[in-house]
């Protein structure tokens, strides 16, 4: 036990243990619920999880989205990989740099040992976070793009080059479109038609006639 | 080890930090509104259903994507302006949503606000011009009456023109029309262009509506009335049917029953009649049966009544034969018994007449001790009286006086008592004396009767012999006739026979009495002489006391003494004389008493003849009243025929036996009695039925009573006359000419057998 708490506080591990120390309390403060404040009230500076794609990517989102830690948030992942660095370097500390002379020696080894316990940390943060991450998807609404090639259903009576509506399935609901299509056309109303195209400009869905197959 | 273990420790608490946090910070979100989530400034999550919400680390906001209504109503004078210029009160409501595109919510979330967008006022704000605008736009392309006609077509028009304005991320559902009519014209500024235009339209278009619907009311009031008067008349038609089908119902009902009704009456008459009919023929045959019945029964009954009568006849016939034959042996008898009667009663008259000689004797002995007891009487009462005289004389004189002149008075008293009962004796032996002369008179007509009442039964059987063809020949029409005429002239026969007894008794009586009257006086003169002689004795006596009284009171000198012996010697002499008056009636009387007592002891010993006698009596007193009132009536009829028996009389030459009054007497008699029978035949029915024949002169009565006249004496002879001549008379005087040819014929029938006297004086006067 002493050699423990001796390994804990000694260089390398000691860096370890101070965020470790940071990430429990933080997890404990959570725990106990005091971290729920809306307002800004603790500005920590973590790094940002990754979210798809993103126009700019933080270096250290991109640095995590590359060790594949992303699909979490960044404290978890943080604190996974504080977690298992502070476990490699303590044990580091206890059992290999007694090994070590004192002196230099053994600074240039505890450094060593600092990097290598990062580099040990990653795949079981890794591994520890695979299962978590379906978690933390969240279900998002459809976009207009991804409307096009879908089937309509018309609504107006007619529909000319410039004016029509239709109604398209969102997955449930039921989305109301403006659409129109070239004249002369058979569309009317409870006609379907196809989505051919999205013109972000006007807001307006070119769609075509369905041809029904007949079969023969 | 330990790093490792405190590393599971750390990592427990990383995890049970991680459970906490999400649950801690996980946000839902309720259908019908979007989860907007800020994670980073280039980064913005829109999700539906659900999101991780870290504290300060992300912003999170909510907004309300369901349905939204927008109502825009224009009424009035704000009124919708359609294409003909005709304002519209109109209401149309609107719905807008937002779409659940990712776009459309950031647009609107951008646009407008999440707050905003959930608020309805705020939309209403928002929208209502624009939808206005587009309504009025979409109104002006219609006439009002295609808005109701094509609403389609309307709302396309406002849904195109509203989609083609941006409505920063809603979406236009759909429009409905909640409320759409014309505004009312006087909401209309007539001063407006287009209001002006609408009222003229308006009224143009409802001025034609309002004449062609007032002709339409007036045709509907018109056809309503039409039709109610039709119904009326329908109505009235129909009750006027149902009356009609009700009365014929109720006269062919009243009809039937009727004529139902007469065919019961009639079919129950014509039952009746059969019933009655029926019951008429069968009374009829009961009663034909029953007359059959009656007359076979009184068929029967008539020849029974003829057997039983023929049979009765025939007994009759038998019995009277036998009573005849009896009566003749019974009449033999009973004469044979009379003459044996007779001699017994001469033989009892023998010995009476012993008898009363040895009374005779006896009374002269009792005279003889009776005068002796006088005599001793005398001297006895000489001795006494001279004694008693002598001693009392002087001390009784005034006594002697008084008590004379009481005797005196006493003695007149008691001769006046004597003489009256003396009298009232001799009236009472005067009235038997009455009694016993018609006692005499009868047994006289009994003694006359035998031979009569022989001659009528014999008469009378004669006839009923004779009859008894004539009976047989008419014995169904005349069998009660006959009987009765039979009965009756039994009656008469026994009445003749009465008559008869009663004349044989009289004729007895008249000899009894007679022969009485003669022993009566015989002994009343005895008693008489007796009486006399004891009168004298008396007398004798008295004289001799009262001489030697007188000489005595001479002697003694005693005036009033003497005159009072005198007068008592008087009153006794009177005294006596009276007792021997009465002692002479009273010998006299029981000397007539004995003779009546003797006269009834005979009449006891024929006590049925006495009896019949005297029933007899009583008719014949009966009768003698009637015929007394006859007599008085034929007395007239008795002069004239007095004076035609004198005339005829006076030429005739009448042999008179006996003496002249005895031949009146026995004439009268006769005539009386002829009399009598002639008024019985007038009155007697039967008698003239019996009689019928000979009234008639078919039958000669000569003939027929010819064996009775036979038979009969002269008396019978005379009797026959004398009826004759009397019937003869009346037949002349009150009977009609057939009878009088029937007397003339009986009268010629006469001159055959007639005795001499009357054919002489049938003769014409020479």
């Amino acid at each position: 036990m002493g050699s423990f708490v001796a390994a804990a506080v000694a260089y390398p591990t000691a860096i370890y243990s101070t965020l470790l120390g940071v990430v429990l309390v933080y997890w404990l403060l959570a725990i106990v619920g005091l971290v729920d404040i809306e307002a800004d009230g603790l500005n920590v500076e973590v790094g940002h999880p990754v979210d798809g794609e993103l126009p700019e990517l933080g270096a250290a989102a991109s640095f995590m989205a590359a060790l594949g830690l992303a699909g979490v948030p960044m404290s978890l992942s943080a604190s996974l990989l504080v977690l298992f660095g502070w476990m490699f370097s303590c044990l580091a500390g206890m059992w290999l740099l007694p090994l070590v002379p004192a002196g230099g020696l053994q600074l240039l080894a505890g450094s060593g040992v600092l990097l290598g316990s990062a580099l040990l940390a990653l795949p079981p943060a890794w591994l520890s976070i695979r299962p978590l991450r379906s978690l933390f998807t969240t279900p998002e609404a459809a976009r207009h793009v991804s409307l096009v090639g879908t089937l309509c259903t018309v609504r107006t009576l007619a529909v000319d080059d410039r004016h029509g509506q239709a109604e398209v399935e969102t997955g449930g609901a039921v989305a109301l479109i403006n659409v129109r299509a070239g004249v002369p056309n058979s569309l009317t109303r409870g006609s379907v038609a196809r989505i051919l195209h999205y013109d972000v400009r006007l807001d307006r869905y070119d769609i075509r006639p369905e041809i029904q197959l007949r079969k023969s | 080890m330990e790093p490792i273990l405190f590393a599971i420790g750390a990592l427990a608490i990383v995890v049970f930090g991680l459970f906490a946090m999400f649950t801690k910070f996980y946000r839902k979100v309720e259908q019908g509104y979007a989860l907007i989530i800020n994670k980073t400034a280039d980064k913005t999550v829109v999700t539906f259903s659900g999101g991780l919400v870290l504290p300060v680390i992300h912003r999170a906001e909510l907004m309300d994507i369901s349905l939204k209504t927008i109502e825009i109503t224009r009424m009035g004078n704000e009124g919708l302006i359609c294409k003909d210029n005709i304002r519209a009160d109109i209401k149309v409501k609107f719905f807008v949503k937002v779409n659940n595109l990712e776009a459309d919510v950031l647009k609107v979330a951008q646009g407008i606000g999440c707050d905003r967008a959930s608020n309805q006022e705020t939309l209403e704000e928002l929208f209502s011009a624009k939808f206005s605008e587009a309504l009025k736009t979409a109104g002006k392309r219609l006439d009002f009456v295609d808005l109701y006609e094509e609403r389609d077509k309307f709302r396309e028009a406002i849904i195109k023109e509203i989609s083609s304005n941006n409505l920063s991320g809603y979406s236009l559902e759909d429009t409905a029309i909640d409320y759409i009519e014309q505004t009312p014209v006087h909401k209309l500024d007539s001063h407006n262009i287009l209001d002006a235009q609408g009222i003229k339209k308006i009224t143009e278009l409802t001025a034609s509506e309002h004449v062609r619907t007032n002709e339409l009311r007036r045709n509907e009031e018109m056809q309503i009335k039409k039709k109610d008067v039709e119904t009326q008349e329908a109505l009235l038609e129909l009750e006027r049917q149902q009356a009609d089908a009700q009365a014929r119902q109720a006269r062919d009902i009243a009809s039937v029953r009727a004529r139902e009704e007469a065919e019961t009456l009639k079919i129950q008459a014509e039952e009746k009649t059969k019933a009655e009919l029926a019951r008429l023929q069968a009374e009829q045959a009961v009663a034909v049966q029953q007359e059959n019945v009656q007359r076979e029964k009184e068929v029967a009954e008539h020849n029974r009544r003829r057997a039983v009568a023929i049979e009765e006849e025939k007994v009759t016939r038998a019995r009277e034969l036998e009573v005849v034959d009896r009566e003749k042996e019974v009449t033999l008898q009973r004469i044979e018994k009379e003459k044996a009667v007779e001699v017994q009663k001469k033989a009892i008259s023998d010995v009476i007449r012993e008898r009363i000689v040895v009374e005779r004797t006896v009374a002269e002995q009792e005279e003889a001790i009776k005068e002796l007891r006088v005599m001793a009487e005398a001297d006895r009462t000489k001795k006494s009286t001279i004694v008693l005289a002598e001693a009392q004389a002087e001390e009784k004189l005034l006594t002697e006086v008084k008590a004379a002149e009481a005797q005196e008075r006493r003695a007149r008293h008691k001769a006046a008592e004597e003489l009256t009962l003396a009298e009232a004796k001799l009236k009472v032996a005067e009235k038997d004396a009455e009694a016993k002369k018609r006692e005499a008179e009868g047994t006289e007509a009994v003694t006359a009767a035998p031979g009569l009442a022989a001659a009528k039964v014999m008469l009378v059987t004669a006839d009923a012999k004779e009859k008894q063809g004539l009976v047989d020949a008419k014995l169904q029409l005349a069998a009660a006739d006959a009987l009765r005429s039979r009965i009756v002239a039994e009656a008469a026969g026994n009445e003749a026979k009465g008559l008869a007894d009663a004349k044989v008794q009289l004729a007895a009586a008249d000899a009894l009495r007679a022969r009485l009257e003669a022993e009566a006086e015989g002994s009343e003169k005895k008693g008489l002489a007796e009486a006399q002689v004891i009168a004298a004795r008396a007398q004798a006596e008295a004289d001799g006391l009262r001489a030697k009284l007188d000489a005595e009171a001479a002697g003694k000198e005693k005036l009033g003494l003497a005159e009072v012996q005198v007068r008592s010697a008087d009153a006794e002499a009177t005294t006596k004389a009276g007792l021997a008056e009465a002692k002479t009636v009273e010998a006299r009387f029981q000397a007539e008493a004995n003779g009546l007592r003797e006269k009834f002891d005979a009449m006891k010993a024929m006590s049925e003849d006495t009896r019949a006698h005297e029933e007899f009596r009583m008719r014949l007193e009966k009768n003698h009243i009637e015929t007394l009132k006859g007599l008085e009536a034929q007395a007239a009829i008795a002069r004239d025929q007095a004076q035609v028996l004198g005339t005829a009389l006076g030429n005739a030459k009448i042999d008179i036996v006996g003496g002249e009054g005895d031949y009146f007497d026995r004439f009268v008699n006769a005539l009386s009695i002829g009399k009598g029978i002639d008024a019985t035949l007038g009155k007697s029915q039967a008698l003239q039925a019996v009689f019928k024949d000979h009234l008639a002169g078919e039958r000669d009565i000569v003939a027929d009573v010819s064996s009775v006249v036979g038979a009969l004496g002269q008396s019978s002879d005379e009797l026959q006359k004398l009826s004759l001549a009397g019937l003869m008379s009346r037949v002349m005087r009150d009977g009609d000419d057939s009878q009088k040819a029937a007397l003339r014929t009986l009268i010629n029938g006469f001159g055959k057998s007639l005795p001499l006297g009357l054919a002489d004086a049938k003769a014409p006067p020479q």
